[in-house]
Formats: C-alpha cells, structure tokens, sequence
C-alpha cells in the first residue's frame, strides 16, 4: 500500500524543484510530512478510499500554488546573490563597466539594427490573411516580351490579365494588380501619391479589411465603369485627412480627375510590394479614365500588371503551374497583339506563364539589397566578436587582478562551481545591459538606415515594429557574448591553486606566462579580424570611389533636371514640339542659363530603352542591340560631351526631313571597325510604334554612361526628338547654368506657372541623382568604414590593455635592465617590438581570411578584384600604424622607470 | 498585505490556529480551504508576523515513523489582528470550532 500511494509524495518531490533553493528543504519536509500524516490519519479512520486519494492527490496539487508564491524570496538565493554582487563590482570598476557595456551596446545595437531590417525585407512574411497560400503568376521566358514594361517585377499586359482570370482553375481567388503615380496637386509642382491599380477581387484575395468604409469587390471593376471610387491607405488617411471619420465620400483629386473616397484600408496593410506603400488604389477600369485614349487596358505591348492568387485548398504550386503551362499556348495565342514586331512573334506564342510562391511579397528593395545586408550582418557579426575578444581580454586581466580574492574564497570553502557561477553572474550582467543598451540603438539605427535609403525619388518604407524574430536576435546576441567572453576568465579565474597564490606575496620578476599567452591569442585574433573589416572598409570605400570617379563622357555638375508634363492643357500632337520649344527658348533667355536640352532618356537614371538595328547594305546579318534615346538640339552642348565628327540635332532635323541619328565611340568601333561613321545609314528593327526605319548617322560623339555607372558602355544611338513620333506631353529639360540650384529652380518654377499654371513640374539636381543612384554602394561603403574604424578602435585598446598590462608586471625586470645600462629606446623598442609581433602574427592569420572571404563579396565591387593589393597593403599598413600608436603609451611609462624605485621592492 | 488589516480569508485561518488547529491540513480540513490558498496564506501571515512556525519535536515524528510536522502559532500581534479582525466580520466571532477532526469521534 505504501508504494501504490506515494504519487502525491513524487508530486511534492517535482515542485519543489521550482522552490527557491534556500528554502526548499524545509518547504518538501512540511508538505511531505503533512501529506505523510493525513495517510496515517486516514488510514487509521479507515477512510483512505479511492475519493480520498484522490482528495490528497488534489491538495498536494496546492503545493504548486505555494511554491509559485515563494518565488519572490528567490531574491535572496543564491543566483540573485551573485547577480547582486555582479552590480556591485560592475558599480565599483566604472571605467570597465562603461567600456565593456559600449562596445557591447554597439555591437549588438549594429547587428540587431541591420537584422531587423533583414526581417523585414526577406524574412517576413506579408501581413495579410494565410500569405502562404499566394503565389505569383508569371512567364517564364520574358525574351519575347516587347513594349512598354513599368514595373520591375514580372508583369503581363491586361488582355493576358483576362484571359488567365477566365481560364484559371487553380487559384481559388485570382487578382492583378499595378503600380503607379499620380498628381495631388492641380499645376505647378507634382506631389505625388503612390498608386495602385487593382482589379476588383484584389482586397478579396488577400483578405485585407477595411478600416473604415469599404474596399473594392468585383463589381467595381467593370470594363466602362463610370466614376468609380478610391480606396485610400491608413497612413494617407492620416497624413492627408487627419484621420477624419467623415472622410468616406469626400472627393480626391488624381492627376487633375476627381474621384471620390469609398473606403480606406486597415493600418498594417502596405500593398504586396515590401520597401513600399501606397497612398491610393484604383479599379483597373478606372485606366480608361485616367489616360483617356492612350489607356491600356486593351494594349497587348503594355507590360504593367501582376498576377496574385490564392491556391485552392489542397493544390500545389506545382499543380498549378502545369495548368497554366497547358493553357499557355491557347492563352498567348488568342492575345496576340496586331502591332507585335513580326521578329518577336513566335517568341510571343512561345511564352509560358509558371506559378511561384509569393507570400514574402515582392520587392526590389530586397533584390538590391538582400545580398548587402546579409554582408553587413556578417560584418556587424565580426564587429561583436572583436568586442567579445576585447571583453574577454579585460576580463582575464581583471581575473589575474583578483586572483587572491579568488584564493581567499575558495580557502573558505567556496566551490569552485560557485565562483564560476558569480563571475559568470558578471558577465551576463553585462550582455544584458549591452543588449538592453543595443536594442534600443537598434531601433534608432534601423530607422536611420531606412532614412539613408529614402531619397527624394525612392521612397522605401518597411513597417520595423516589434518582432518577437529581432528580439529573440538580441537576446541570443547576449547570451552567446555573455558566454564567448565569461565562459574563459571564469574557468580561469577558478582554476586558481590558493596555496600557490596566497605564498607568492609580491610579484614575481617576470609575469607568468600561460595566462599572458592566452590574452596574446585574443589580441592576435582581433587583430586578424580587424584586418579583415578594415580590408573590407578599403574594398568598398575604392569600389565606391571608382564609380564616382567613372569617366561619365559628361560633366554632372551644374546641370537642373526639370521634368515637365502638360497633359492637362490637351494641345494637338503637331503644337506639342513648339509648344516645349517655346518653353526651353524662355528658359535658355534666363540669365546665367548656358543651355537647355529636351531628352527622353535622361543618363544614369535608371531609365532605359533599347532597339535592335543593323547597318545599311548587311541584310540583317549582323543585327546589334543598341542603347537608344531621343533628344533635343544642343542636348551634347548641354551635358558638355565631346562631339567627335559631324554634327548636333539642329531646327533643320524636322519629321519631314531624313531620320538622322548620332552614334557614340563603342557603335563607331563596334559596327563599323572605325570607319568614319558620317554619311553611314543603318535600320531599326519594327517596333509597336514604329515600322522599320533607315536612319542617317550624322554625329559621333564620346561615350557616356547610359543606364548604370558601373555598367560597360555599349553602342548607342542618339535619335533627333523632332523625328519620333508620336510627341508626348512631357519632357525632361536639361538645363546647364551658373545659378545656385536652388535659384535656377526658383526662376524656371515661377517662368513656367507663368507660362500656364496647368503645367506640372519635378525638379532634380543632375548631380544628386547620379549620388543617389549609388545607394547601395555608398551605404556600404558608409558602413563597412564605420565597422572597420571601430574594430580599430576596439583592437587598439585590446593592444593597449595587453602591453600595459606587460609593462606594469615586468616593472622589475625593465628595473633590472636599466640598471645594467639599457637605455631608453631599448626599452622602447622591447615594448614596441612585442606590439610589432603581435600585430604581425594578427596580420599573417588575417591575410588568408581576407583572401578566402572577400570572394563573397566580389559581385558588390567595381573596378576592383577582391584581392586588391592596395587595400590589402593599405589595411596591413593601418593596422601597423595603430598597433605602434597603441604600444606607444606603454612603452614611454616603461622608459619612465626609475630603476631604483622598480628594485626596492624585491 | 496592509499589516492592520487582514481579509476574511486569513481571518478565518487566524481563527483556526487560534482554535488549536497548528498545522496546514488540520487548517485546510476545518476550514475546507484549497491548500493553494492555505499555505501561501499561513506564508503570508508568517511574514506579517501574525504567526511563527515550529518543528514538532523528531522523537514524535520517530514514533508515528514519518518525518516531523511544521506547526503555526499565533504570535502576541497576530492575537490583537484577530480581536480587530473578529470585529470588522461579526460572523467570524460567531464562529465555534470542533474539538477532533476524527470523523467517529465527532459523531459521538
């Protein structure tokens, strides 16, 4: 009976185990004497039946109750003993308390910052209902696609758009969607509103809710819907209206169209897109109104939407795609535009559409920067580990500096296991408050990161709320520093023999050296890995200063890009051209203005176009494709390019006149093997536009960077504006002048509003945006020099510490050899040979890391192989310089001596 | 725990011990309180100084062949937060104890 019946006394046995140690004896011995003595009890009564076993059973459960109750009384256990004694010796040692805790705070702080936005780039999931359900609808092969394609990321154009929502079975719920921009204001400077464009089963799809009023269903978007709504985002709601509630139904002008509000979404929905937001969408309808004739709702050449659906329940992603492959032939067949350049057609027919997940969203944010940040990461990730090493470092002198306090205690009986225990109690201490510390930098430090991306034409944003991924991130961050530099010293510490230590009063002639050589390592390895950050820092401070120095073929400076748009004013094609004559003939009147230009393509804004052409008299055999873009007269004038043979576009290149075309260097050389281009002709392939047509090359000019800085220059043609039709609306002027930026803006703002206050304007300095478009380069750049001056900063005072640390325990020894008449720059030298030495050995394990690892990063450089020899002789250099910077203070107190001072206390 | 003012609860656990009931399961048993509230209240009391804990003397334990019982007592201090409390809940004065827990003698 006695054995069947002990549950409860087992019970009892589990939760004491949550019971404060200092109390737990005696709080089993109560229960279980208790529990003991009601079974006698009962049993005595007779009474220990099934019910009260079960009774006793019940009550013992209480105990769970009780034991949580002393969990306050924790406080005074062991654990809280050590943490409490941690806060004290941190307290009392405040100059190691505020160094270890920076360079953690910063370290974890830098790691957690680009973590978080890793998060929030590639490891999120959209916030919208069951994204792992959505997957994108795409094609495959994109060589065939021609026209116009407005957005990064795979899009079809709105008749493929229809024909997949009829035909598809696999998604359960089906939607395209767009993106855009439109115009706030009516005339004078654009404010733009991020648009989407969304076919009515968008919201559906992806289960957003409204926040307030409704969001767009089916029968919103129907093929000449009249005046259809605006469902509005959270945020614009708020930015806009103030978070007015009686928003729904007020009107909202869109490039001049009023539309009014029907609904406004719920706060966490951003759209699909991760980096961005909208401000507004619109039903895909709504395109026919918008762009009235030039619509593209029925353009098979208009490549602007992208397909998102949501699987039926139990399909795959594999089952789907086979059922878009077997539909694809049909499909592309039945949309196959009339205007189709002949050449493209079987490779139109041929295009297959394919299903991939999509529940990350899409992002060019994330395929421009994913690879950056995971580098930066393991740049951050080195950083902490240097500042571990320093920590570590710190620590072990400090444990040599208690070595006695150490033997005293054990003397006394602590356990060895204790005294690991208390000092690890220090150093989780300290990771705790780094990382507390580093969290909250890390919060300042993402933000600031996402502020450098947003530039005036990119505006990125990413929701970086709290995560529990991030915050999980920080707190492994500190336990494993806490172990990688407490683990060490306090094995150490405790390893300590007190006999030994306690007999050896003094200090001994020379230091003892097991314990020096393993602070040597840690310094040695720091060494090391600086090497590589700063390595690192040089590669991409170069890389970055090699695209800036890119012989562009123009001068940037001094040059205002004006964007201009004068839809509104509804002019005939054949005014258009006179009417921006007319424009760029005022402004060129200001003075101080040198000249003005109209482009289609302005350089190296990201902005592209290409044609297929081959020279006059080859029969096509030698087709090329080219760079093009269509500019004014004086455009080469204004950007100040070379003209190498003939002529500029002038007044006489006219629509009726021969189609005339300048070509640059590498088209010259390329084509023609360096015969005088004047006088050649060569055709362009049939576009939707344009049938094939002979142009005449009548200048050549230098090459210039077209798309990218750090793209090779390839053939280029330059087409007369005046010969390609059809003329738009808008232009880009280029205008070169001597005023200040912001006083040419000032004076051609107020010209045009003068001109017709209809007339929308963005200004762009031509310098500002040629920066911006090297981001990426530049945040890296920023970074890796910021990382690699603190890794420096950091080996330096692990350097320091250790020779200080050298000088301070060989006083004696550097006595004795003063005495024997070393003079004072041998000792310098002593104490500056073992910085040497030891920044040498760093440098020979650093090399071939850097050698292995800078591979990773070849893809992120420019005009430079991993290897470079001059950042890596540069680094090396560096850190020579830094290690006898920091030798230097120790080795001037080593020569400060006084021999018989350092003798008397033999 | 305001220190001069004690809730029913504790009260009635004050007045149990009070009564002669010294240790948790008499006190659960008299009073039919889960021990999840007995014990974190005794603990309670013991803080506040209300009450003390004792070991029973080992040569009992020894002879009954378990281990020895922690006993309350009710301190001077616990004694007057009684009388207050016995005041403010009329129906706790009221309030009579049996003598036994042992169900036959009860009967008798």
């Amino acid at each position: 009976m006695r054995k069947t019946n002990r549950i409860h006394l087992w019970l009892i046995r589990l939760i004491g185990v949550i019971v404060p140690q200092r109390l737990r004896a005696d709080w089993r011995q109560e229960w279980e004497a208790e529990l003991r003595w009601r079974e006698l009890q009962l049993s005595e009564w007779d009474k220990l039946d099934w019910q009260n076993k079960l009774d006793l059973l019940w009550h013992s459960a209480g105990a769970f109750a009780d034991a949580l109750w002393l969990q306050p009384k924790r406080w005074e256990d062991d654990m809280m003993q050590d943490l409490r004694y941690g806060l004290r010796m941190l307290r009392k040692h405040k100059g190691f308390t505020i160094v270890a805790v920076l360079s953690l705070a910063l370290g974890i702080g830098a790691n957690t910052a680009i973590f978080q936005l890793l998060d929030a780039v590639r490891l999120r999931t959209l916030p919208v209902n069951a994204p792992q359900e959505l997957a994108e609808v795409h094609i495959t092969d994109v060589s065939g696609m021609r026209g116009n394609k407005s957005t990064y990321y795979p899009a079809v154009t709105n008749p493929i758009w229809e024909q997949i929502r009829t035909r598809q079975q696999s998604f359960s719920d089906i939607c395209a969607w767009g993106t855009d921009g439109f115009n706030l204001a009516q005339g004078g400077e654009v404010r733009n509103a991020q648009a989407l464009w969304v076919s009515g089963g968008f919201f559906s799809v992806l289960g957003v809710q409204p926040a307030l009023g409704r969001v767009f269903t089916a029968t919103d978007d129907q093929r000449g819907c009249g005046a259809p709504g605006v469902v509005i985002s959270h945020s614009f709601w708020q930015r806009e209206f103030g978070g007015d509630h009686n928003v729904i139904g007020r009107k909202l002008t869109l490039s001049n169209k009023p539309f009014e509000i029907i609904g406004v979404t719920a706060a966490s929905f951003f759209g699909l897109e991760v980096g961005r937001t909208f401000d507004v969408a619109l039903p895909l309808c709504a395109e026919a109104i918008m762009n009235g004739t030039s619509n593209r709702l029925d353009s098979g050449t208009n490549w602007w939407l992208m397909v998102t659906g949501r699987l039926r329940a139990g399909r795959t992603l594999e089952q789907a795609t086979a059922e878009l492959q077997a539909m694809s032939p049909s499909l592309f067949e039945q949309t196959l535009p009339a205007n189709y350049p002949p050449v493209s057609v079987p490779k139109y027919r041929d295009m297959k559409l394919a299903a991939v997940a999509a529940s990350g969203g899409y992002s060019v944010l994330r395929t421009n920067y994913e690879s950056s940040l995971w580098l930066l990461l393991a740049i951050a990730g080195l950083v902490l580990l240097i500042a571990c090493a320093n920590l570590a470092n710190l620590l072990l002198a400090r444990a040599s500096a208690r070595e006695r306090e150490m033997a005293v205690r054990q003397a006394l009986g602590a356990s060895r296991l204790r005294l690991i225990r208390q000092l690890l109690a220090e150093s989780l201490l300290l990771a705790f408050i780094g990382a507390g510390l580093g969290a909250a930098l890390a919060q300042g430090l993402s933000r600031l990161l996402v502020s450098y991306l947003n530039t005036g034409g990119n505006q990125v944003f990413l929701s970086l709320g709290m995560d529990w991924r991030w915050l999980g991130f920080a707190a492994g961050l500190a336990v494993l520093t806490c172990v990688l530099f407490g683990l060490m010293p306090a094995l150490r510490a405790a390893r300590v023999e007190p006999g030994s230590v306690m007999k050896a009063t003094g200090r001994g002639l020379t230091a003892g050296r097991e314990r020096f050589s393993l602070r040597r390592m840690l310094v040695v390895v720091q060494v090391a890995l600086s090497l590589v950050l700063v390595a690192g820092a040089l590669l991409f401070t170069r890389s970055l200063n090699k695209l800036l120095t890119v012989d562009t073929g123009f001068r940037q400076e001094g040059v205002l890009i004006t964007r201009i748009g004068f839809g509104q004013l509804n002019l005939p094609q054949e005014r258009r051209l006179s009417f921006k004559q007319e424009i760029v003939d005022r402004i060129r009147a200001i003075p101080g203005v040198k000249s003005v230009a109209d482009t289609g393509i302005v350089p190296l804004s990201g902005n592209a176009a290409g044609n297929t052409i081959w020279m006059d008299g080859t029969d096509g055999q030698n087709k090329v494709g080219t760079n093009r873009s269509w500019v004014s007269p004086d455009y080469f004038k204004t950007l100040e390019t070379p003209l190498l043979a003939g002529r500029e576009f002038n007044e006489h290149d006219t629509a009726t006149t021969p189609k005339v075309a300048i070509v640059n260097e590498s088209f010259a050389r390329q084509l023609l093997n360096g015969v005088n281009p004047i006088g050649q002709r060569f055709w362009i392939e049939a576009t939707p536009n344009n049938p094939e047509r002979l142009c005449e090359i009548v200048g050549e000019v230098k090459d210039t960077t077209y798309r990218t800085l750090n793209e090779e220059t390839g053939p280029t043609i330059f087409l007369s504006m005046a010969q390609e039709q059809p003329f738009s609306t808008g232009g880009q002027l280029l205008i070169r002048s001597d005023l200040p930026q912001a006083e040419i803006t000032a004076t051609v703002k107020r010209m045009l509003t003068q001109i017709n206050p209809a007339i929308q304007l963005r200004f762009q300095g031509f310098k500002t945006m040629i920066e911006g478009s090297l981001l990426r380069e530049r945040l890296l750049a920023t970074l890796a020099g910021f990382f690699g001056g603190l890794a420096l900063l950091l080996a330096s005072i692990g350097l320091y510490g250790i020779l200080s640390y050298g000088v301070a325990s060989r006083t004696n020894e550097i006595g004795i050899r003063m005495a024997l008449g070393a003079e004072r720059k041998d000792v310098l030298w002593l104490v500056l040979r073992e910085a040497l030495l030891l920044v040498l050995a760093g440098v020979a394990v650093g090399l071939p890391i850097v050698f292995f690892t800078s591979r990773l990063a070849a893809s992120l450089l420019f005009g430079l192989t991993p290897t470079d020899a001059v950042s890596l002789g540069l680094a090396t250099l560096l850190l020579i310089v830094v290690a006898l910077g920091a030798g230097y203070l120790p080795a001037r107190r080593a020569t400060r001596v006084d021999p018989m001072e350092a003798l008397r206390y033999e | 725990m305001g220190k001069n003012y004690l809730s029913y609860t504790m009260a009635l656990i004050l007045q149990a011990l009070d009564n002669g009931y010294r240790y948790g399961f008499d006190v659960m048993t008299i009073t039919g309180l889960p021990s999840g509230t007995v014990y974190p209240a005794l603990r309670r009391l013991e803080d506040a100084g209300y009450v003390a804990s004792k070991w029973e003397k080992q040569s009992v334990a020894v002879t009954e062949q378990r281990p020895a019982r922690k006993y309350y007592e009710v301190t001077k201090a616990g004694g007057k937060a009684l009388v207050e409390a016995r005041e403010r809940f009329r129906l706790l004065a009221q309030l009579e104890f049996p003598k036994t827990l042992d169900p036959a003698q009860e009967a008798q």
